[in-house]
């Protein structure tokens, strides 16, 4: 008898190093996303504003190349494209450029871009001031939109990095985001 | 009171049927889960003819692209999940007990339940066959957004995946709670054989990622069906996670798939070399090790998929460190063997061979981990035949040698050695012939889980078909010999092996229904 009870309590023990486990599964989603935010890796950029000031005093004389592309998920719906693919610019410096989508159907399409920096090391030195990233966004039908994107390079980012590219994926708003 | 009445009736039990589905005695238990994966491993079979028939020539020959991925997943599903997880549960479940000189598992009926639930969770699997849009084709690492366009199987396949995980859990609770609470008086830890060593930690691998594969995979059953975005980048959610989470899983599975066969062997080898197990402490830090290792490598399955350098270069040498405890194993092994009055009966020559292809497949496997070399080798045929030669002549050749080596004790009869012989020679050679040739062809750029492929290739692929079916033939004389066996032969003694030590040979052989009711004397 008092070793079933030995064995109950076992048992009872490794079920709790199981649900333990089961959680931990679940929290290493915003782990993960701590952590690639922190070091930047995976491409993934801040989507925060940043402040302007801080960058356009300290003007480097390095000159870069930054490029633009563009994905969509959706088919033919929306045409979704930079209106330029390349850029030179100097750190410090802040530039504008502008996306352009056209909604090609007869309904409204809700969606974001979401925005990726290669290479990866890039990420945490590519500032965005102003984005259509941002947030969610309406296109009506037949409509062609310009969207914004100022941004500026941090003079920081490492000698060795020559080009950057930054890439949008488009993608519509999943049914669930729309209720509310 | 009831207690009393039940002791009286201790050896009666139902007859027929009922009497495999109500029981709680954990050599019945240990039978069904080695049953049922020797059933699995003819389904699996067939699976894997059905590739290799397809990939006899270049060109679509047989099957249509979609049912060949299919056949390359639920191929992988079943052997892993089917085979050798509970082949490896089965000979727990038998041996564990007697090893350690306990009465029976710790938790007798939690363990009727986590076998009866297998064959429910593998009908499920399978029954989606038949289902609208086929079975799961995107892979067994169920890899979204991929796996996501599963058609009517889906939900099939992640719950068939929820009720093996839970199978396995249960099991390896009970195992834990009969190797901590169950040993005969004077067994100390230090004491018991490697077999129930090596399960100790497997069982604990298995406890701490078993959940974690469930929760992966019932993210990937939100996301499908409730909306949520772990995985979809349209709602902030990253595949890539997903890759992570099941290789956090995935990689100490790999080892759970192996470091039982470690403790077979390591029981073999001393009987036929006739000489105790070299480094015995060694062995068991050894373990120890590779479980710990286990659980920080996971992204060497993943270096292509965009990681950091410094990132790269942990994994790498995290990876390649894991080659000093395997080292230690396989030099421990040679070293029994050295100048012992060795004989090769069956068991003996499939742990022989276990020792030398494990490490071909070990080798490849160090190969694999260096990272700049990876990126050529990822997603090809070289990883096939990498992880085949752990598994097959590995996993699956220990299971082998477990059984060939505890058939006499099981049955009571000797099992023909002209045959086992037989089927060692035949499934050595036709293994070799399958799977080496693999590596020139992945070497050579062929990617994996692709029904065609270039006329570059086509020679080595026949020569792997051949084998193939070679190898599939050749385990119809497994199953033939032990069903032969299991009726009749010549009586097997209790010692069986001339050079066997541990408790389970102080039984009779067939032992007794129920065994160690007084626990043994240990020395």
């Amino acid at each position: 008898m008092k070793e079933k009870k030995l064995n109950i309590r076992t048992a009872k023990k490794l079920i709790f190093i199981c649900f333990s486990m089961f959680l931990f599964s679940f929290a290493l989603i915003p782990l993960y996303n701590i952590i690639c935010d922190v070091t930047g890796l995976n491409g993934n950029t801040s989507n925060l504003k940043e402040k302007v000031e801080a960058y356009t005093e300290t003007i480097s004389t390095e000159k870069l190349n930054v490029q633009f592309i563009s994905h969509q998920y959706n088919g033919e719906k929306l045409v979704f494209k930079p209106s330029e693919f390349e850029m030179v610019v100097s750190p410090g410096k802040v530039y504008s450029t502008v996306y352009i989508a056209t909604n090609k159907t007869n309904s409204n399409i809700v969606g974001q871009a979401v925005p990726s920096v290669s290479p990866n090391e890039a990420a945490k030195y590519l500032k965005k001031i102003e984005c259509f990233c941002f947030e969610e966004q309406t296109f009506e039908p037949g409509k062609v939109v310009q969207l914004p994107l100022y941004f500026a390079i941090d003079e920081k980012l490492p000698n060795r990095i020559k080009t950057i590219t930054l890439s949008y994926s488009f993608f519509e708003a999943l049914n669930v985001s729309k209720k509310d | 009171m009831s207690s009393v009445v039940k002791d009286e009736h201790h050896d009666e039990h139902p007859s027929g049927i009922m009497r495999w589905i109500t029981t709680t005695n954990h050599k019945d238990i240990g039978t069904l889960y080695l049953w049922f994966a020797m059933i699995m491993f003819f389904i699996g079979g067939l699976m894997a003819l059905v590739i290799r028939s397809e990939l006899f020539q270049p060109g679509l020959q047989f099957v249509d692209p979609q049912f060949f991925n299919s056949m390359t997943t639920m191929h992988a599903l079943v052997m892993i999940f089917g085979v050798v997880m509970p082949a490896f549960t089965g000979l727990a479940n038998w041996m564990i007990p007697i090893m350690v000189g306990g009465p029976d598992m710790a938790l007798p009926r939690m363990n009727n339940w986590s076998f009866w639930i297998m064959p429910f969770a593998f009908s499920m699997l399978l029954s989606t066959l038949f289902m609208d849009g086929g079975a799961p084709a995107g892979g067994w690492t169920l890899y979204p957004p991929l796996s996501l366009q599963t058609g009517d199987a889906f939900p099939f396949l992640i719950f068939a995946i929820h009720f093996m995980g839970l199978s396995s859990i249960m099991g390896a609770i009970n195992i834990v709670a009969t190797i901590l609470n169950m040993r005969a008086p004077g067994m100390t830890l230090m004491k018991m054989p490697l077999f129930v060593w090596t399960w100790l930690i497997t069982a604990f691998l298995l406890i701490a990622v078993m959940p974690v594969l469930a929760g992966g995979v019932t993210m990937l059953l939100t996301d499908k069906f409730f909306g949520t975005s772990f995985f979809n980048a349209a709602g902030g959610g990253d595949p890539v996670m997903f890759q992570h989470i099941f290789w956090f899983f995935g990689h100490p599975e790999v080892y759970i798939l192996i470091l039982p066969s470690f403790g077979v062997v390591s029981a073999i080898i001393p009987t036929f070399a006739r000489k105790p197990l070299f480094g015995y402490a060694s062995m068991v830090y050894a373990t120890a090790s590779i479980a710990f290792l286990s659980f920080i490598v996971w992204a060497h399955h993943m270096f292509t998929v965009g990681m950091p350098l410094a990132g790269e270069v942990f994994f790498m040498f995290a990876t390649m460190l894991i080659a000093v405890p395997t080292g230690v194993k396989v030099f421990n092994w040679v070293t029994t063997m050295w100048k012992g009055a060795m004989t090769f009966e069956t068991p003996m020559l499939f742990a022989i061979g276990f020792i030398v292809m494990f490490t071909i497949g070990g080798f490849s496997g160090l190969m694999l981990a260096i990272t700049p070399a990876d990126f050529q080798y990822h997603d090809t045929y070289f990883v096939v035949a990498h992880f085949h030669y752990v598994l097959v002549p590995g996993s699956i050749f220990a299971i082998m040698a477990a059984c060939y080596y505890w058939l006499p004790k099981w049955t009571g009869n000797m099992y023909s050695e002209t045959l086992g012989k037989t089927h060692f020679w035949l499934s050595t050679i036709f293994v070799n012939l399958t799977f080496f040739p693999m590596h020139f062809v992945g070497l050579a750029g062929m990617p994996r889980r692709i029904p065609d492929y270039s006329l570059q290739f086509a020679d080595y692929n026949m020569i792997a078909s051949i084998g193939a079916f070679g190898f599939g033939f050749a385990q119809l004389i497994f199953l033939y010999l032990i069903i032969k066996t299991i009726k009749g032969g010549t009586k097997a003694t209790d010692q069986v092996w001339e050079g066997a030590e541990g408790l389970e040979w102080t039984l009779s052989s067939p032992p007794p229904y129920h065994s160690f009711n007084t626990p043994p004397v240990i020395k």
